[in-house]
């Protein structure tokens, strides 16, 4: 997966936290090309995941989520951090279960 | 009573919930031009394309068809199966163009609010009370016992939630939750309503037939007519019944509130975590194997035709393309099974939230009885359900009997029974255990005006003679007055967290008479019944 097709691009190294509108987080995990998944912890109302160190190169946030009525499409956004999110923001239908965040780690 | 006002009184119970019930989540969504297309990918998609569309031609005023490329990777990628984040749509649509029954898969074994086999007036039945929800797929459930009846029979019960089989034939996503949107006959009518037959399995039935002559023998009687068998079973009863929500505003603070508690108690986190661990697979499948959307291709088609279709061609063949090298690969195949049974799973976790959040169940019942030697009638049921959580669930019933048809002459008038009953059930296994076992305490009462009515068949003789009795007649037994009943009955549930596909409940109950006969009675009940969560198993064989 190229860098322009990314959904978050950061240093690699550095600490973000992913935030989206809609939903709830019921768990989050990273996933490294070739390497175990890793947990993240997940704050702000169970809207938000910290991504503690961003890996060089591709990544994947998966999101497993549930939709209350009412819920509508979720966008993704940097909650805080200096990792730069697409523009027009990513988004996570609503419904669907897990949503995909992908990031690139320069 | 008439069909048609039996009908009409149908049509009363469907729409009068209407004026005061909610359903689940409906939404006013814009036709758009590819809500209804025949192809059930092109409809799965249909948001992402209409993102698109509209996202590409806004920015074609000021960018390039390469700008708008780069601009809207994200849109695209929603499309393009070898990313990860146009995996999930992926898999929904192949399994329903391929094994879309698949998607019927519901786990509603672990409810104890579940009518699956036949209610309480049948003549083979397990259930004392009707219970407020019913079967979200479909189910059957084989019950042999009696409660309320003279007449013990073996009961098979068929059981299926209207908008489920609506989405199945029309090739939409079953295994919807918060975007189940269809028409105002699918949220208010089809998605709320239940429907089920129940077959007496051990009734004979017959038709007679004219012979044509003396195969053998020398006998001089001239035998004209014979009966001959026509099946097993028959049928005994239809029942629809419609169940309502409480009305409550999913944007208000106390609602979002229960239903933050509500999934809290429920398993849909491991639920979702299930289908997120099969989704990863199917991702890293297809990232090794699909060809990647040509997204220049999308672009050019997006601009050049407005409407659409062009755009919905294109992508319809390269989604067959991928869809048919994922189906060669048997791995892939299976996991895509196994994400749609999650979901069936996850789907039936999150009604039981929204339940748990919205408060107490009310149904109505209508119940067409065909039993056995005796008049038909149609049955109303008002059923009231009230969960406590950890401390058990009570379930309330009112109920009248109306008899069919009324013969000239007779001494009974169209009221056949009125009756209340209440059932206390709670999970006496841990809820975490592969078998559950739920202990239910139930009591019964029913007053009628007048005794049972039995219908006498054509051939019964007065007794110690030859002497037919004319055809139609019918006689009062039993006693008139009130029919007591109380049942205790164990139930155990098989599988993960007892939702594996089987419930037998065991019973005992006592009566201080039947509709038929004078006395006390302690009778059992066993049953056995199965929620065909894997549909597409038995018609792909690859099932569970």
């Amino acid at each position: 997966m190229p860098q322009n097709t990314a959904d978050i691009v950061g240093k690699a190294g550095s600490n973000f936290t992913i935030a989206i509108d809609n939903g709830t987080i019921l768990s989050a995990y990273l996933e490294v090309p070739n390497q175990p998944i890793v947990a993240l912890a997940i704050s702000g109302n169970d809207q938000e995941v910290t991504i503690a160190s961003l890996p060089a190169g591709d990544s994947t946030v998966r999101l497993d989520l549930v939709w209350a009525p009412g819920d509508s499409n979720a966008t993704v956004d940097v909650g805080t951090g200096s990792a730069k999110v697409s523009n027009p923001k990513p988004i996570i239908d609503d419904g669907e279960t897990p949503g995909y965040v992908e990031l690139f780690g320069v | 009573m008439t069909k048609t006002t039996a009908l009409a009184i149908l049509c009363a119970i469907l729409v009068a919930p209407l004026m005061f019930g909610q359903a689940t989540t409906p939404k006013d969504v814009p036709q758009r031009f590819c809500d209804h297309d025949p192809r059930p990918e092109i409809r799965i998609y249909c948001e992402d394309f209409v993102r698109f569309l509209d996202d590409a031609n806004e920015r074609a005023k000021t960018m390039s068809a390469t700008e708008i490329k780069d601009a809207l990777q994200n849109d695209l990628g929603h499309l393009d199966p070898s990313q990860r984040i146009g995996v999930v749509k992926f898999i929904t649509a192949t399994a329903l163009s391929t094994v879309a029954s698949e998607a019927l898969s519901n786990i509603l074994q672990n409810r104890t609010d579940r009518q699956l086999g036949a209610t309480s007036t049948a003549s083979g039945t397990t259930s004392l009370v009707s219970k407020a929800g019913s079967s979200e797929a479909i189910s059957l459930a084989l019950d042999a016992g009696v409660l309320t009846q003279s007449v013990n029979g073996t009961t098979a019960t068929l059981s299926t939630n209207a908008d489920q089989i609506f989405r199945l034939v029309t090739g939409r996503n079953p295994t919807c939750t918060v975007t189940c949107t269809g028409s105002w006959f699918e949220n208010k009518v089809l998605d709320l309503t239940n429907i089920s037959a129940s077959l007496s399995l051990a009734q004979q039935s017959s038709t007679t037939t004219p012979t044509s002559g003396q195969a053998s023998g020398t006998t001089t009687t001239q035998v004209s007519s014979a009966a001959i068998p026509t099946g097993a079973g028959k049928l005994t009863g239809i029942a629809v019944r419609y169940e309502v929500l409480n009305k409550y505003d999913p944007r208000s603070p106390g609602f979002r509130k229960k239903w933050k508690d509500a999934i809290t108690k429920s398993s849909l986190k491991d639920a979702a975590k299930a289908i997120g661990d099969l989704t990863d697979k199917v991702a890293e499948g297809l990232q090794a194997s699909a060809t990647p959307l040509d997204r220049d291709k999308m672009v050019k088609a997006a601009l050049e035709d407005p409407s659409g279709k062009q755009l919905a061609n294109l992508f319809d063949k390269y989604f067959s393309d991928v869809s048919a090298k994922v189906q060669q690969d048997s791995a892939m195949d299976s996991y895509i099974l196994q994400v749609m049974r999650s979901r069936a799973t996850y789907r039936q976790e999150w009604f039981d939230a929204l339940h748990s959040a919205a408060g107490d169940l009310l149904t109505f019942d209508y119940n067409y009885n065909r039993p056995l030697n005796q008049p038909i009638t149609h049955d109303f049921k008002l059923i009231y359900g009230r969960d406590f959580s950890g401390s058990g669930a009570l379930t309330f019933n009112g109920a009248f009997s109306l008899y069919g048809q009324i013969p000239t002459g007779a001494k009974y008038g169209r009221l056949r029974y009125g009756q209340v009953s209440a059932e206390y059930d709670r999970t006496t296994s841990g809820k975490d255990k592969s078998v559950q076992t739920q202990l239910s305490l139930a009591g019964y009462w029913q007053y009628q005006p007048n005794p049972s009515i039995l219908n006498i068949p054509a051939g019964t003789v007065v007794p110690g003679t030859t002497i037919p009795l004319p055809n139609g007649t019918q006689e009062f037994v039993g006693t008139a007055g009130s029919l007591w009943v109380t049942q205790a009955k164990l139930t155990i549930k098989t599988g993960s967290k007892g939702s594996g596909g089987i419930n037998i409940p065991i019973g005992v109950s006592w009566s201080n008479k039947t509709d038929l006969l004078q006395g006390s009675k302690v009778g059992a009940q066993v049953g056995i019944s199965y929620n065909f969560s894997s549909l597409a198993g038995i018609f792909t064989g690859g099932g569970q």
